[in-house]
């Protein structure tokens, strides 16, 4: 662990860093609003014109919270899964979480269609799409865990979640095969992982969800501090594992079943904000860890939000493919440098 | 019936047998065991391998059920114990490598307060004076900032030791501690935790390989074997001829004058 003063400034850098990349994603979209009327608009002022004002409230900081928002939960929930599993390739996306939500937002929206025939569309409202996809990522997560205490070799479970993501690949493309064109697409659609259609009421929901995770995940720090040693000797210490196991895949399920829930699947975050951080702090434990992946989270998911953009342009690319475009790198980084992946 | 025991010894153990369920079939690894291991003790845990040394001191650690017989703590049945209070009154060092290697070595020292911290495991002062001595005891002060990756087998295995220290039970049990060590920090893991029973009034069973160092550094040695396991002081073990059946005759053979195991010529 570095000084406790050398930590307090790295997170004064994260706090500075979070605004600053706020600031810049609120200022750049197709429509182009001076700064100043930006933070005017921010601070009650008025603005140079009134679309200006509706724009910034309405579409930009809703947008930008809910980067935050998922660009934190799912490094939180990468970092448990890693802490579980002891693997530093675990992450929400690796082990099938998000397989599972998106198995249970096809069968909604193209399932769904299969069975009920004409009018099915009016069941895919945004509720039942997070509960679907909610639902789907908790079953998902239930099975590994459940595989998981058959395995000693935590290597294995990562071809076990790889396993997962095949199947519900191809349950999905089943289901497609069947499925309207109408429906395909807005599966699609789903599956670009879209962070800008949310309304102020579904980022207030969306925020229960990641404050839940978040909550449970401080109420496991001890826990979560004691697998650093592994299972036996956690229990050695007095913890139970059984609670801090549950404990750990309702944080999970919560963070990344109700993000995916919202935003559609958004890769590669959640496995490489945990190890950035870890480089970054200096440090393996979780008190320091929790603010220090949800802060470096919500900044990377800003600015790959402000590279989605494409700024200076009417275009918006699928964010799923710019973490993937950001994270994919960082990981194979990490395994060249072999040493940085121990955890 | 419930049996009688002693408030003051850290572990008692009685009748206990040891072993596993195979298919509903009790399937028992030696005779049934009665020991106690008095306060400020060092003994030894010496048998052929698949002996059930490891089997035992999970056993003891509560870890893994006993087939029948008792474990007390302090006079009170482990299966008794709550989780706090169980870490509270025994500590261990186990053979599995460590979960996560870039823990530094007073982190991972300081992890052995877990017990005693509060909610979110924040170090009291009372903490960080049982981790400062403990780091102090196993002389690990000058490398207490390093990552455990980067540390070599003897001092990975002092930091271990020093992190079951801190935990600060009366009972602490290590599973072959000096295991891939040379000869020279065999003896000085053993030698330092002769101290800790001497300085410090902890218990300490080790299950070792090591049968001439233990024999010169114990207060008691349990020999465990599938006919008869025996416990008593080296010196007693030695004239009641308990190492001359501990390993099969065609290699080597127990030398009792010297207390030592000498190759067959």
């Amino acid at each position: 662990m570095r000084s406790s003063k050398k930590t307090v400034s790295i997170f004064g850098g994260l706090v500075v860093l979070l605004i600053a990349a706020l600031g810049v994603n609120l200022s750049l979209g197709s429509v182009p609003i001076p700064i100043e009327d930006i933070f005017g608009s921010l601070f009650g002022a008025q603005t140079g014109r009134e679309s200006w004002q509706y724009i910034i409230w309405n579409y930009r900081l809703p947008k930008a919270i809910t980067a935050i928002l998922i660009g934190g939960g799912l490094s939180l929930s990468g970092l448990l899964m890693q802490t579980l599993f002891r693997n530093p390739l675990a992450g929400p996306f690796v082990l099938g979480v998000s397989s599972g939500a998106s198995l249970g937002a096809a069968l909604l929206i193209m399932g769904v269609s299969l069975l009920g025939g004409v009018g099915a569309g009016y069941f895919t409202s945004d509720l039942s799409l997070i509960v679907a996809s909610g639902l789907g990522s908790f079953l998902v997560l239930f099975i590994v865990l459940l595989v998981s205490t058959r395995l000693k070799d935590p290597m294995a479970l990562l071809i076990v979640g790889l396993m997962f993501g095949s199947i519900t690949a191809a349950l999905v493309t089943v289901l497609s095969f069947f499925s309207q064109a109408e429906q395909l697409q807005q599966y699609i659609f789903w599956s670009y992982g879209s962070i800008g259609n949310l309304s102020w009421s579904q980022v207030g929901l969306l925020s229960i969800f990641v404050l839940a995770g978040v909550c449970i995940s401080i109420g496991l720090l001890k826990a979560l501090n004691a697998l650093l040693l592994g299972e036996k000797y956690a229990v050695s210490m007095g913890i139970s594992t059984s609670r801090s196991r549950n404990g750990i895949i309702l944080a999970t399920g919560l963070l990344a079943g109700g993000i995916t829930a919202f935003a559609g699947p958004i890769a590669f975050i959640g496995l490489a904000v945990p190890h950035l951080a870890r480089q970054l702090l200096g440090t393996q434990d979780h008190r320091i860890l929790l603010p220090g992946v949800l802060l470096y989270g919500g900044i990377l998911m800003l600015v790959c939000d402000v590279i989605a953009q494409l700024p200076f342009s009417a275009y918006v690319l699928p964010i799923n493919a710019i973490t993937s475009l950001v994270g994919a790198p960082v990981v194979i980084w990490l395994l060249l440098r072999r040493n940085r992946m121990l955890f | 019936m419930k049996t009688i025991s002693n408030h003051s010894y850290p572990l008692e153990v009685k009748a206990l047998e040891i072993g596993y369920q195979v298919k509903g079939n009790k399937r028992s690894l030696t005779p049934p065991l009665n020991f106690t291991l008095p306060p400020g003790s060092l003994s030894a845990l010496v048998g052929i391998n698949g002996s059930g040394k490891s089997t035992l001191l999970r056993t003891l650690s509560g870890m893994h059920p006993a087939l029948s017989g008792e474990v007390f703590l302090k006079g009170i049945p482990i299966q008794e114990l709550a989780p706090t209070h169980r870490a509270r009154s025994l500590s261990v060092v186990l053979t599995e490598p460590l979960a996560s290697k870039n823990l530094t070595v007073y982190e991972l020292v300081a992890l052995g307060r877990h017990p005693y911290t509060n909610w979110i495991g924040q170090l009291s002062t009372e903490d960080r004076t049982r981790v400062a001595y403990a780091l102090e005891q196993m002389e690990l002060d000058s490398i207490k900032q390093q990552a455990c990756h980067t540390l070599s087998d003897g001092q990975l295995q002092r930091a271990l030791i020093a992190r079951a220290l801190s935990q600060d039970t009366a009972l602490m049990l290590l599973d072959e501690p000096t295991t891939h060590l040379d000869l020279y920090h065999k003896v000085k893991i053993l030698k330092l935790l002769k101290e800790v029973t001497r300085m410090a009034g902890k218990t300490i069973l080790f299950s070792t390989h090591e049968i001439d160092l233990a024999i010169q550094l114990c207060d008691h040695i349990l020999i465990l074997s599938p006919e008869l396991s025996q416990f008593g002081s080296p010196c007693n073990l030695i004239e009641s001829g308990g190492f001359d059946a501990l390993f099969p005759g065609d290699t080597i053979h127990f030398d009792r004058t010297h207390g030592m195991f000498k190759v067959n010529k």
